[in-house]
């Protein structure tokens, strides 16, 4: 309930502020979206598996999404541009590979 | 990283209170939420999306631009001149057709196919006692050709170019058919004209008027109508060359 409700009023508060994503920023905006996607598949699964713990999951969504950005910037600086790739190539397979977890778990299948 | 991997026994939660643990939570969903509407309207907007994109995204964007606006140029110019082609063409047959119709009405006001009206005269000629022969209607109807009459009839008869005169003074015929005194000519054209042409010196009319008991009465109307018809002729052995 928390969780839905908090998400929602993040979702209210993003729809009507309408930040502007400042141009520098805008390129790695994404990479933390993806780890945070990435952690909450992750914490959906821990949470069919019995196993959810608000810690891990808050500081895990908060670290990814930090350290995918950081990553992404670092390797911008580093003049490695494609890091961007390796990040959304790990999440996405982390991403599918929770989902069908949770596939198993919902539909035993 | 996995949190499948560390999992702890979970303890037992009062559902009531808002712990702390749960606080974070709700402000890391919100964040999430934040992140999430802010990622999703910013991709909204053409000019956003190319500030993210790098230089080399960009430029190879540009390229791809302006390699299909290219394309679409020549499409445009090739779909014009398909266009013009077909403008012309269907211009063309617009005239043709209309070329052929006037001719087409022509042709049939000439061979007597369809009733016709307009400017013209009605030459009356009275001969009670029969001194008119055929060649004096030929000679009618020469003049008022030869003065330009585009449509001719005798007492309900078109006058066409196959037709022809017989008979003696007094028992006429056109094209076989009888015809009885007095002899209506009517004829469309220039009113003044086809009435000069009859009237000329040695003409119709002084031909007519020189004869015994004969007489001839030309009027000059705005409109005639012609309402006699021919059979469409058939042709045995001429055909087009």
């Amino acid at each position: 309930m928390v969780v839905v409700f908090s998400l929602l009023v993040g979702v209210m508060l993003g729809v009507f502020l309408h930040p502007t994503v400042p141009p520098s920023v805008a390129p790695y905006l994404p990479m933390a979206v993806m780890a945070a996607l990435d952690s909450v598949f992750g914490g959906l699964r821990a949470r069919l598996d019995g196993t959810f713990q608000e810690r891990i999951f808050v500081v895990s969504l908060l670290a990814n999404s930090i350290l995918a950005a950081t990553l992404v910037f670092a390797g911008d600086r580093l003049g490695v541009n494609d890091l961007s790739v390796a990040v959304v190539v790990v999440f996405g397979v982390r991403i599918f590979g929770n989902l069908a977890a949770i596939r198993r778990k919902v539909f035993h299948a | 990283m996995r949190e499948v991997a560390r999992n702890r026994p979970q303890r037992p939660a009062s559902p009531r209170a808002l712990r702390p643990s749960q606080l974070a939570l709700a402000l890391v969903s919100a964040l999430l939420g934040f992140l999430l509407a802010t990622q999703f309207q910013s991709r909204e907007g053409l000019s956003t999306r190319l500030a993210g994109e790098r230089e080399e995204d960009l430029a190879q964007i540009l390229s791809n631009l302006s390699t299909s606006t290219d394309q679409i140029q020549d499409e445009i110019i090739d779909l014009r001149v398909r266009l013009q082609g077909a403008k012309g063409s269907a211009e063309q047959e617009k005239v043709l057709l209309d070329n052929a119709r006037q001719q087409f009405d022509s042709l049939r006001i000439l061979l007597g196919m369809v009733p016709v009206k307009g400017e013209g005269i009605v030459a009356t000629i009275g001969d009670p006692s029969g001194t008119v022969g055929p060649e004096i209607l030929l000679d009618a109807v020469e003049e008022l050709r030869d003065a330009g009459a585009e449509a001719i009839d005798i007492n309900g008869l078109r006058v066409v170019a196959s037709s022809a005169f017989g008979g003696s003074p007094g028992s006429l015929s056109v094209s076989g058919t009888p015809i009885a005194s007095p002899y209506v000519i009517t004829a469309i054209g220039n009113g003044e004209t086809l009435a000069e042409a009859v009237k000329i010196p040695g003409g119709v009319v002084d031909t007519i008027n020189a004869r015994q008991a004969a007489s001839i009465i030309i009027e000059e109307r705005k409109e005639v109508r012609i309402a006699s018809l021919r059979p469409a002729p058939r042709f045995t052995y001429a055909t087009p060359t």
